[in-house]
């Protein structure tokens, strides 16, 4: 284990907003996944979810000073990446280039190895209207409980269980219809 | 769970971005300016040791600087303070003394032996409260009431001094 890796994350935090670029590095190094994999699961492109990412640690690194605790950080950072992927939806017009739609339906597929299912589950959420599409980011990849997508998203929890519940309908007749006889109620 | 709730999250699990990603972010950070530190990381600063000595001996010397003041005001509290009383004790007894003397214009003035003059009295006093600035509360009250006293003392013996002088006019007028 490093040292930076046995330090406290307080500690790390606090030396991080002191200026000090070794205690920055290990705070990126941490989050990155996370970071990373909400802006990939939302645009489904590697260069652009970078891009992304790397925005967020740059604001991240200018706005360190604010930052209370390590919670608080994982909660900026959340908030501030899914902002960020909103933004970047609404500019590139995401959707239009890849609707629910439009995603290739298969021939039935029996006994396809999970890898397949779970690739096409992701287009298939990447499909989704953008705001549905960070909750259920939020929900399934980061395991937040509704109350707390509400927080990150700024929006009334009524609003994200139903962005939740609409997607995962559309997901279970979009999925039940491609894979055949496998079940997802 | 259902089986499309297991499947999401196996869908979007977490992945990592390129081996080199941490490196250009802190390439980009080196070219930024270093960030504003916030009022509470001003103060957390303060309080870690290098500074924190320096910080220690400020508010030592603040707090000094502090108590002087304070001493200072209560010292010349206490001065006015002592200056009224002793303007006020002194100011009926020289109007208590005028009449016995106006009184025996008709006598020859007797000889009276000289007063000691109202400078010697508050040299006197001023020597006193000299000595009073180092004492406590206590013995500052009890040296003010002694030199009431002592003020008080030789008001009556002036008085009666003064009596005195003009009973023995009156009995001698030869002289």
């Amino acid at each position: 284990m490093s040292e930076a890796a046995a330090e406290r994350p307080e500690d790390v935090l606090a030396r991080s907003a002191g200026g000090d670029p070794s205690a920055f590095e290990s705070i990126v190094r941490e989050h990155q996944g996370m970071v990373f994999s909400m802006a990939y699961h939302f645009l489904r492109n590697r260069a652009l979810a970078e891009e992304l990412a790397q925005d967020v640690f740059l604001s991240l690194y200018q706005n360190i000073s604010a930052i209370k605790s390590p919670a608080h950080l994982v909660h900026w950072l959340r908030r501030v990446t899914s902002h960020r992927c909103l933004d970047q939806a609404r500019r590139q017009k995401l959707r239009s280039h890849l609707s629910l739609e439009a995603v290739q339906e298969p021939a039935v597929m029996h006994a396809q190895p999970d890898v397949i299912l779970s690739r096409r589950l992701a287009r298939m959420v990447s499909s989704l209207p953008e705001k549905a599409r960070m909750v259920v980011i939020l929900r399934y990849q980061e395991d937040l409980h509704p109350f707390e997508i509400a927080e990150v998203l700024e929006m009334p929890i009524n609003t994200v269980k139903s962005h939740l519940r609409r997607s995962l309908a559309m997901l279970r007749e979009k999925l039940s219809a491609t894979m055949g006889e496998r079940s997802y109620e | 769970m259902s089986k499309l709730d297991e499947e999401l999250r196996a869908a979007l699990k977490r992945e990592e971005p390129s081996a080199d990603f941490a490196y250009r972010v802190l390439a980009q950070v080196r070219t930024l300016p270093p960030p504003k530190p916030g009022w509470r990381n001003s103060l957390l600063t303060l309080l870690r040791p290098p500074k924190l000595v320096w910080v220690a001996a400020g508010l030592a010397a603040c707090l000094l600087i502090a108590l002087g003041v304070q001493g200072l005001r209560g010292y010349e509290r206490q001065a006015a303070e002592t200056q009224k009383v002793i303007a006020g004790d002194a100011r009926p007894a020289q109007q208590d003394a005028a009449p016995i003397t106006q009184g025996t214009t008709a006598q020859p003035p007797p000889e009276v032996a000289p007063q000691p003059e109202p400078e010697m009295i508050s040299r006197h006093i001023r020597h006193h409260r000299r000595s009073v600035v180092k004492e406590d509360p206590d013995e500052m009250e009890a040296r003010k009431a002694m030199e009431q006293l002592e003020l008080a003392l030789y008001i009556a013996s002036t008085k009666l001094n003064a009596a005195q002088k003009a009973v023995y006019g009156v009995d001698n007028p030869e002289k």
